[in-house]
């Protein structure tokens, strides 16, 4: 059958196979991005400063991995009909969607960085804590959806909740940014932006999450 | 007859060839679930109808029109007109817009026309009275029921496809069934495309094969072949051409302008339509594979909450309202350009 679905591009299995692989990196490194994100907040947090720039040089290397995912999934295997077209198209937008939680752990230690001479509030780590368990679950939703639909569905709810609770959590920060006297603009500023940095983690984890929902939903 | 006479009617029976081809087609739905690309359809498709007409052309026999004249028998001129009216609208609609009309509704516009119009140039007997009325209200009835019997059929079969595709637990089985479907539907569609060329054949070659230049053999060195495998030959590569060259517009216009496909719906659509024919056959009645095709991807479009392409469907609707009278128009008009000519 393979030499019949090369001709008439129906899927190549090796080709599949390697699409298999390249996935579960990219989740991986999404992952793994989220964790250090997690470490890196809870180190600035306990003031241990020596390890964040390592931390966020790690951070960019994983998003730059999982751009090469990217592209080789796109050039080699996407654009090379190892799947048949309405499921390249569903598969690309997942590749698309985990990819953008990988910037937005990049961009939020970036923002650390620049503020790392501060001392956060301890919301920030509630929400750092957050994004981690929504990457952690989104792996699994990611997983699941190859082979089974529920379980899979049962995973993005669960990010949904955490998502709020760390929308919650970002909004009491706010409160208590804007309320408290002992913060200055600058820090007001500053903290603002890395939560809502660190937020989007949990938010493009939860539009993954969304996504994989749709395609539970459609094809089950 | 006279050699110049013979390659004036091959001729002549090589463009109704190709005209047919370029709209009657059967790989639209393989499109449509991209499991080919509008290049391999139309190469695969034109391959397919050399050899369907080749091998099944021979067995089927094509009297056109000639169960709507009552007591009477079509002149050759008549078979002309019909057939050359025909071949311009068939061609016009898939050339300019690439609308999907039936052969069918061709052939009776333009029997109805050159019936009606044939006193007026000295044919006696000819006329209204001429026309089986109760034939053309039974064609037409089939019309009607045509795409209603290939919505209710398609949407039901693929309701069934659907249920059981629930079943499937993830994303890797749901895939697997896709292509399963997306296999089959290759298989189907070859299939459907082989006797689909053996049946239009006939339409283009029916004024050939009555006369005595194709009905003994011909040698080929040690080989004797029968002789009218020329006219089948000639039209076989004519529809293959007319699909090859003007086809793709209409395989374009079912396959991405009424509705999306997935293998699963695309193989749902085309099975309904063979059943839908097969039966119609078995019990007579006179149903219009182009209008149940369009009714089958519509319907599976709505069962599977794909938004159907209104526009694209009223034009195509149109089409076929605007197609009787057009080849009546047509046929008077080439019987009287023929007659001119004798």
């Amino acid at each position: 059958m393979d030499t019949f679905s090369r001709i008439f591009g129906l899927g190549d299995k090796d080709l599949q196979k390697q699409a298999d692989e390249l996935l579960l990196r990219l989740s991986k490194a999404l992952q793994s991005a989220s964790a250090k994100l997690h470490v890196c907040v809870d180190d600035w947090d306990d003031g241990k400063m020596k390890h964040l720039d390592e931390l966020e040089s790690e951070i960019i290397s994983l998003e730059r991995e999982a751009d090469e995912v990217k592209e080789e999934l796109y050039e080699k295997i996407f654009s090379k009909r190892a799947y048949l077209p309405q499921q390249t198209q569903e598969r690309y937008q997942l590749v698309q969607h985990m990819d953008s939680v990988v910037d937005a752990a990049e961009n939020a230690v970036r923002m650390i960085l620049v503020g790392s001479n501060f001392r956060p509030p301890s919301e920030i780590k509630g929400i750092a804590e957050k994004g981690w368990i929504c990457t952690d679950l989104l792996q699994d939703a990611v997983k699941y959806l190859f082979t089974d639909f529920k379980k899979s569905v049962e995973y993005t709810l669960k990010i949904d909740r955490v998502r709020e609770e760390a929308r919650d959590l970002s909004f009491k920060l706010l409160k208590k940014l804007f309320n408290d006297k002992k913060y200055s603009a600058k820090e007001v500023s500053l903290f603002r932006a890395i939560s809502e940095r660190i937020l989007q983690v949990a938010i493009r984890s939860e539009d993954t999450g969304d996504f994989i929902r749709t395609l539970a939903v459609k094809y089950s | 007859m006279e050699p110049v006479l013979l390659g004036v009617l091959l001729i002549i029976s090589f463009m109704v060839a190709f005209a047919i081809g370029s709209n009657d087609e059967a790989m639209a739905p393989a499109v449509g679930a991209k499991v080919f690309t509008v290049r391999t359809a139309v190469a695969i498709g034109g391959l397919i109808t050399v050899l369907g007409a080749v091998s099944m052309g021979g067995n089927v026999s094509e009297k056109v029109g000639s169960d709507m004249v009552r007591g009477l028998t079509l002149t050759t001129e008549m078979v002309f007109a019909i057939l050359i009216s025909m071949a311009i609208w068939l061609l016009v609609a898939s050339a300019t817009r690439g609308l999907p009309i039936s052969t069918t509704q061709c052939i009776v516009g333009s029997v109805i026309g050159v019936a009606v119009f044939a006193p007026f140039v000295g044919y006696t007997g000819w006329g209204i009275e001429a026309i089986d009325w109760f034939v053309v209200l039974e064609v037409f009835v089939g019309w009607i029921v045509s795409p209603v019997i290939g919505f209710l059929v398609a949407a039901a079969v693929f309701a069934l496809v659907r249920r059981s595709q629930k079943q499937v637990q993830g994303l890797t089985d749901l895939e697997r069934q896709e292509r399963l479907a997306a296999y089959g539907l290759a298989a189907f569609l070859i299939w459907t495309s082989l006797s689909r060329g053996g049946n239009d054949v006939a339409n283009a070659i029916a004024p050939l094969v009555v006369l005595p230049d194709f009905m003994g053999t011909i040698e080929l060195g040690f080989i004797a072949l029968p002789a009218v495998i020329l006219p089948l030959i000639i039209g076989g590569t004519g529809m293959a051409l007319g699909l090859i060259v003007v086809g793709r517009k209409v395989i374009r216009t079912l396959a991405t302008e009424v509705v999306s496909l997935s293998p699963s719906s695309a193989l749902a659509a085309s099975v309904s339509v063979a059943l839908i024919m097969f039966v119609g056959t078995l019990l007579g009645l006179p149903l219009s594979g182009t209008h149940v095709l369009v009714a089958a991807l519509i319907a599976v479009g709505w069962v599977s909450a794909t938004p159907v392409q209104m526009k694209q469907v009223k034009d195509i609707l149109i089409s076929w309202i605007i197609t009787v009278p057009i080849s009546a128009v047509l046929g008077v008009a080439v019987l009287w350009v023929i007659l001119g000519f004798i």
